[in-house]
């Protein structure tokens, strides 16, 4: 019995085990090389840096389990952040009108990806990169046109009391992440609709001929998506107080890495809350670690490709000796 | 045959345990030169662990393999290839994209003079082999273009060559239509000419007493019978698989028919079904025979809403119901055991239980909080009632047998209450105990009036539990008959004229 539990959806309950080991190490690492690194400051900018990936890899969880698939995201920050800036500080709109804007718009460019890749069969990772080029295009022609600058300014007291206040010691911005862990926990786990998401993932055909209308729930996965990424545009501009159109260029890749890290795989069906949710915590300790360190950026870099690159291959050699036996 | 030593493999003792079971005890066979030995068990009998110990996938726990007298223990399947022996197994695999050629001889490089990759030395081989099975099949022909048949034959094709001493095919037939068994027999028979030998596994009772010399069966683990062909009937291999008696197996009972609940009127799609109609009555079980590419499939395909019928109606119980997905078939009362149980039929890495609910998902609990005790609840008599073999509830149904998961994909219809029921090759590659459980199954549903329409290729099949049949040939149908008033050559030779 204990065996097929642990075998369970593709993420065995030993890989939590495995995950979390890791991140103790890691963390422990990190405080040993360097003082500062646990330092209360620290650890603030660390839970901070979290939200933004956490949020989206949260919205990429249960979209990457049903076997789709979206790059853009980062893009769609940068341009909304754009937008929502020349909106604030250029043309003087009420803040929560903006902000309600560009979450909105960030949902709509989530629904029109979902639809064509729904529609026309298509590849989600080809789609999404065509969008993402289209739309870092996009917040560049933008900002160069209404502020001949990539970077507007978008200070406001509201976002600047929501980043920085806390209630109970815990930063508002983590209590958003927070909420949204278990508003997504809940709903992969506890609801019917969750259950169809696991279904879709483990077996397309299965599902269809379960009575599912697959591309209704993908192109509502899709648009979800789109939702956390307008979120994580309002989280952006609260916490930098900037517009910018290079915000999200780096985003990618930590948070992919936190997801496959997390046990999501590239083929669905598999993946979890959870391990979303420790994929996050490793990557945010690496990044913040090395930073800590004074470590160059452009190492950073290197190390979570790197990371990201051992984990996949640690997963696949995981899976190829668990089918040969 | 000459009578000195002539066996070409011997497989003594031999006993394998696994976690918490003993799949093998003591079984020892014998084959000879030329011999087609056939293999018969129910599933968990014990025949495909033997296979893998001979190729060399399981380790040997207890026992010898001796071939051509001399001694193996396989620490690789690819000892056992280079030993001489060769596994061709039910699900075909092969590279789709690529030629007949190159999956003949996939993992090996054919160079020409220079080094190079000669594509015409490739072909050339090719070329012997196919003619060796005497088939025409081109060498350079893509996979993709092939049916089931052909693609089978290039299985036997990468099989056979190099040095092969004994080759085992494992339901070779289950996908293949009366046609391509003749032809596929045809070759079996060359090869056991050239001194093959052949080890045959089926749940075909049939092809058993038209192609092997001797049959062996395993039981529980254990060999329970070693005989000639001729020296034994159907009736007591039956008995000794299962251990239950012929008559007990298929019993047919007479069930009151009702109203038409189901009625199709000139149904067309593309080009492979063509202006099907037919009906289908409370209590009946109606089923299609046809060939390959006669068009049943495909015509099951559309009724379900999988694909969309070109023109035609369908009316469930006298109302017209548009069907263009499966979603609205199923809301319709509809439900649908498709062909293949792997790919279609369960999600392998879930569970016993939450494939018994995947068609219900929407009734586990009022809200959209998904209710586990009503799922667990729910699945746990079906799991029961359908007496379904396996640790419990939380079994991944990889791990099931292939009747097992099919019982599991007909709960998830029974547990929709379904009224009509298509079933597509339900009983394909199944073993006897099992399928009798489904036929009784089937005939339940129809008790309480459910509707039962099947696909079926084992005319054996048909004339026992079908009440009416419809054959179809290049995707019309041929002919409607009463099964008590037809006979399997009457069905054979509409579906072939």
């Amino acid at each position: 019995m204990q065996d097929k539990l642990k075998e369970k959806k593709g993420f065995k309950i030993t890989d939590t085990i495995i995950l979390l080991g890791i991140l103790i190490i890691l963390f422990a690492f990190f405080s040993i090389a360097d003082r500062q690194f646990i330092a209360y400051n620290n650890i603030s900018t660390m839970l901070k840096n979290m939200v933004l990936t956490g949020v989206l890899a949260l919205g990429l969880t249960p979209l990457m389990i049903a076997r789709g698939l979206d790059i853009s995201f980062g893009s769609s920050i940068s341009m909304i952040s754009v937008i929502m800036a020349l909106m604030y500080s250029n043309a003087g709109i009420n803040l929560w009108l903006v902000l309600l804007t560009g979450v909105v718009i960030a949902a709509i460019i989530g629904f029109i990806n979902g639809i064509l890749i729904e529609t026309f069969d298509l590849i989600p990772i080809i789609l999404t990169l065509g969008m993402m080029a289209i739309l870092q295009a996009l917040a560049l022609v933008i900002a160069n046109t209404y502020a001949n600058t990539y970077s507007i300014l978008m200070l406001t007291d509201q976002l600047y009391y929501f980043s920085t206040r806390t209630f109970l010691k815990i930063p508002y911005p983590l209590l958003v992440l927070i909420a949204l862990i278990v508003v997504y926990w809940f709903i992969l786990n506890k609801t019917k609709v969750g259950r169809t998401i696991y279904l879709i993932g483990a077996n397309p055909t299965v599902a269809k001929l379960s009575g599912v209308k697959i591309k209704k729930v993908m192109v509502l996965l899709y648009t979800f998506m789109g939702l956390a990424t307008g979120i994580g545009a309002v989280l952006i501009v609260s916490l930098t107080g900037v517009g910018m159109a290079y915000h999200g260029a780096k985003l990618p890749l930590p948070t992919l890495s936190a997801v496959l890290l997390g046990g999501i795989s590239l083929m669905g069906g598999a993946g979890s809350v959870w391990g979303t949710v420790i994929g996050v915590l490793i990557v945010t300790v690496i990044f913040n670690g090395l930073s800590v360190l004074n470590v160059p950026s452009y190492y950073i870099q290197l190390f979570q490709g790197l990371a990201l690159i051992i984990i996949v291959a640690a997963y696949e050699i995981r899976n190829k000796r668990a089918q040969a036996s | 045959m000459p009578a000195n030593n002539n066996t070409i493999l011997k497989m003594e003792s031999i006993t394998k345990h696994f976690p918490g079971v003993k799949a093998l005890d003591d079984v020892s066979i014998e084959l000879k030169k030329g011999e087609i030995l056939g293999l018969l068990g129910e599933n968990g009998a014990g025949k495909s662990t033997l296979i893998k110990i001979l190729s060399g996938a399981y380790s040997l726990e207890e026992g010898s393999i001796y071939i051509d007298s001399q001694k193996f223990d396989f620490k690789h399947p690819h000892e056992s290839l280079e030993a001489g022996i060769r596994v061709i197994y039910q699900e075909l695999t092969s590279f789709e994209p690529l030629t007949v050629a190159e999956n003949i001889f996939a993992g090996e490089t054919i160079r020409g003079k220079l080094g190079l990759i000669s594509w015409r030395k490739l072909g050339r081989m090719a070329k012997e082999i196919l003619n060796r099975l005497g088939s025409n099949i081109r060498p350079f022909e893509l996979m993709e273009n092939l049916n089931v048949a052909g693609k089978q034959m290039v299985e036997i094709a990468k099989a056979i060559h190099g040095e092969v001493k004994v080759l085992v095919m494992d339901e070779p037939t289950s996908a293949l239509d009366e046609k391509d068994v003749a032809a596929l027999y045809k070759v079996i028979r060359k090869l056991r000419d050239e001194g093959v030998a052949i080890i045959y596994i089926t749940h075909r009772m049939e092809e058993i007493f038209d192609i092997t010399d001797r049959v062996v069966v395993l039981r529980d683990g254990k060999k329970v019978g070693d005989k000639k062909i001729k020296d034994t009937t159907k009736s007591e291999l039956v008995s000794m698989i299962v251990g239950k008696k012929l008559s007990e197996q298929y019993p047919k009972m007479d069930i009151e028919k009702g109203k038409v609940i189901f009625e199709v009127k000139d149904l067309s799609y593309l080009n492979k079904v063509k202006d099907v109609s037919f009906y289908l009555k409370e209590g009946e079980i109606v089923a299609f025979f046809g060939l390959l590419g006669a068009g049943t499939h495909n015509l099951f395909s559309v009724l379900f809403g999988d694909k969309k019928a070109t023109s035609g109606d369908i009316f469930i119980e006298g109302k017209k119901i548009n069907i263009t997905h499966p979603n609205i078939a199923k809301a319709a009362g509809m439900g649908y055991v498709p062909l293949d149980r792997k790919e279609e039929g369960v999600a392998l890495v879930m569970d016993i239980k939450e494939n018994i609910t995947s068609s219900n998902i929407e009734n586990l609990g009022r809200s959209f909080v998904l209710d586990r005790k009503i799922e667990r609840k729910h699945s746990q008599k079906w799991f029961d009632k359908l007496n379904i073999k396996a640790p419990g509830l939380d079994t991944i149904t990889n791990s099931l047998s292939g009747g097992n998961q099919q019982k599991v994909v007909v709960a998830k219809w029974l547990e929709r209450d379904s009224k009509i029921l298509l079933m597509n090759e339900p009983t394909r590659g199944i073993d006897v105990g099992s399928k009798a459980e489904i036929y009784r199954i089937a005939e339940d549903l129809c008790e309480k009036g459910v509707g039962v329409l099947m696909v079926s290729s084992e005319l054996p099949e048909i004339m026992a539990i079908a009440d009416r049949v419809y054959v179809m040939k290049d995707g019309r149908i041929s002919g409607e008959f009463n099964v008590k008033d037809t006979s399997q050559e009457e069905l054979m030779h509409m579906a072939s004229a």
